[in-house]
């Protein structure tokens, strides 16, 4: 009876001094929102970056010779006996997707006159639309594996070589026991990969091709696709046991690979950890100043109830519930409006404008998960907490004969 | 009160990310009427390819049916290849799949990953028939609208001017209904502006 009692008292309390608790609301659900919207642009960056990352060239996993040591192209093969068990042991756990070969190799193109320096890659054609979901046919059509002599040119070296869909180039590498060797290939299309750099200097060929001017039916690497709705916390093990039994090859995730996703996250979590920072000492300071006005206008009304019998934990608690409950409030009407506001933002398809090195425009996407939700919603809510404690403490410290005389 | 609640639980539904739906198989030869011949196949296919381009363009289309559409076109093509026989209505057949697949990631807009997973399925099937069959008109139209149609940030802009162009120049292409011929000229209109403005 008495704890409704309180209860009730709290609420008065706060429902009397609604222009002071609105405008302190008003700071936290801004902060909510902000961090809302903030934390799940970023989030949706990470996940963006991921997903280019793997979608892209590198899977979720690739598996290279151990001799190539830490760089990430390599010329070390990959027995083709030995790539296919492989493959067999990896394409029986249930995380798998698929499994494809691959053979990275450098070497030169030529159009007419021009000669450029590149980086090739000979692929299966229709494993590898999956891996390369996030690469872009921009002209002609992808790689298939009945024109086996097409191949897919980066955008910008297609146009530094003057060359169009159809044309016929020669590409010029050293086979695998390091004799020179040429062979004619059809510009199937154009490909975007995203980054400009890349596209300056990169083509993909069908494996059995790429195998036919190495001489040799042998890869550089393996590259796995897993299907991440099945991944576990023990797929990552058992995808590397799976290789490590039965060979000496060596596996690395995406993770591993894509020093560029970790660069960026470092650096976004810096930015968000400052801007969360910010936002928290405004929350924190319009509680405070609310909370801390309020207890000033309210000394005669504590003190009598000090003076009524109540203890100075009650009135502890009960100025600390006071800023709670504005601050539940204000954090749940943050938390709907924030999801209301990114939901509206991810139906508006916003253009992005294209980052620097990268050839892709993107849409402005706020991504919603349970973190992007949760954290703000405890940030605030810490910040409400700790904002009403030193008037809260300030107000169980009142002298009462002396308060009582103001 | 109760109208807040209700606006916040659809915001958060909304907000959720959707599982794909399965598509089931089909049995194709149920499609085809009397003996399985090239003739009863094209006709069948013809059939097929005709009303699964007319739901396409439906705006009150739904998933389900989208992959009902999708089912009995997968059977289709497959039914070729269980009999090994060369498919005359492959292009079509290949196209109008890719078109179902692109049409598919409208019905994922909140989730993106599995929005660009099918409209990049689209685009391998749409590929594969402009590839194979690189003068067949339908392969082409129908790579084209949804080269036209996709968002800008795809980059199919020139996929899509050239195949709409390569359309308008084709003979057959007065042999096209005039609202469909009406329709191409004007994505085109509409794609060189967006190339223009590029620049």
């Amino acid at each position: 009876m008495y704890s409704i009692f309180i209860s009730k008292l709290i609420f008065l309390n706060v429902l009397r001094d609604w222009r002071k608790n609105l405008i302190a609301s008003i700071a936290i659900l801004i902060g909510t929102v902000s961090l809302i919207l903030f934390g799940g642009y970023v989030a949706q960056m990470y996940e963006g970056i991921r997903l280019g990352s793997i979608y892209s060239q590198l899977g979720h996993y690739q598996i290279h010779a151990q001799s190539k040591g830490d760089e990430v192209y390599s010329k070390s093969f990959i027995n083709a006996h030995l790539a296919e068990n492989v493959e067999s042991a990896l394409s029986q756990l249930p995380e798998v997707k698929l499994v494809t070969h691959r053979i990275e190799a450098q070497g030169l193109v030529s159009f007419g006159d021009k000669s450029v320096g590149i980086l090739a890659f000979g692929v299966e054609a229709d494993k590898d639309a999956e891996i390369s979901e996030a690469v872009a046919i921009v002209e002609g059509t992808g790689l298939f594996a009945e024109q086996p002599e097409g191949a897919l040119i980066g955008r910008e070296l297609l146009q530094e070589l003057g060359a169009s869909v159809g044309d016929v180039l020669t590409f010029l590498t050293t086979t695998s026991d390091g004799a020179i060797n040429a062979i004619d290939i059809v510009v199937a299309g154009a490909m975007d990969t995203g980054a400009k750099e890349l596209n300056k200097r990169f083509i993909k060929l069908n494996l059995s091709l790429m195998q036919d001017v190495l001489y040799s039916d042998d890869v550089t690497n393996l590259v796995v696709l897993a299907d991440e709705s099945k991944m576990t916390d023990q797929s990552d093990a058992r995808i590397r046991e799976a290789v490590t039994d039965i060979s000496n090859l060596d596996v690395k995730s995406w993770s591993q690979m894509s020093d560029q996703y970790h660069q960026i996250v470092t650096m976004f979590n810096n930015i968000f950890g400052f801007v969360t920072a910010l936002v928290i000492i405004i929350i924190f300071a319009a509680i405070f100043n609310t909370m801390t006005m309020g207890v000033m206008e309210r000394v005669s009304e504590l003190s009598t109830i000090r003076a009524l019998g109540a203890g100075r934990n009650e009135i502890l608690l009960m100025v600390m519930l006071e800023g709670l409950v504005v601050g539940i409030a204000a954090i749940v009407v943050g938390l709907l409006a924030g999801l209301g506001l990114a939901s509206l933002i991810n139906y508006a398809n916003i253009a992005m404008p294209t980052p620097p090195g990268s050839t892709f425009s993107y849409p402005l996407r706020i991504l919603l998960d349970s973190n992007v939700i949760v954290m703000p919603a405890v940030l605030t809510l810490f910040a409400t907490a700790v904002g009403g404690l030193f008037p809260a403490y300030k107000a169980c410290r009142l002298p009462i004969n002396e308060a009582m005389q103001r | 009160m109760r109208k807040t609640t209700l606006i916040a639980l659809l915001t958060l539904l909304t907000a959720c990310s959707q599982a794909p739906e399965t598509i089931t198989e089909f049995d194709a030869s149920s499609l085809i009427q009397g003996e399985l011949s090239a003739q009863s196949y094209v006709k069948a296919a013809t059939t097929l390819v005709d009303a699964a381009s007319q739901a396409v363009s439906s705006a009150e289309l739904s998933e389900k049916e989208l992959n009902q559409h999708i089912a009995k076109v997968e059977a289709m093509l497959q039914l070729a290849r269980d009999l090994e026989q060369e498919n005359p209505y492959r292009a079509e057949l290949l196209s109008t799949l890719g078109s179902m697949y692109a049409k598919k990631s409208v019905f994922y807009s909140n989730n993106a990953k599995q929005a660009g997973s099918l409209a990049a399925k689209g685009f391998r099937y749409l590929d594969k028939a402009v590839s194979g069959y690189p003068n067949n008109i339908t392969a082409r139209i129908n790579r084209g609208i949804v080269s036209a149609r996709v968002p800008e940030f795809l980059n199919k802009t020139n996929v899509a001017i050239s195949d709409l162009s390569f359309v308008v120049n084709n003979p057959d292409f007065s042999a096209l209904s005039q609202p469909l011929q009406q329709s191409i000229h004007g994505m085109l209109a509409e794609l060189n502006t967006r190339v223009k403005h590029e620049f």
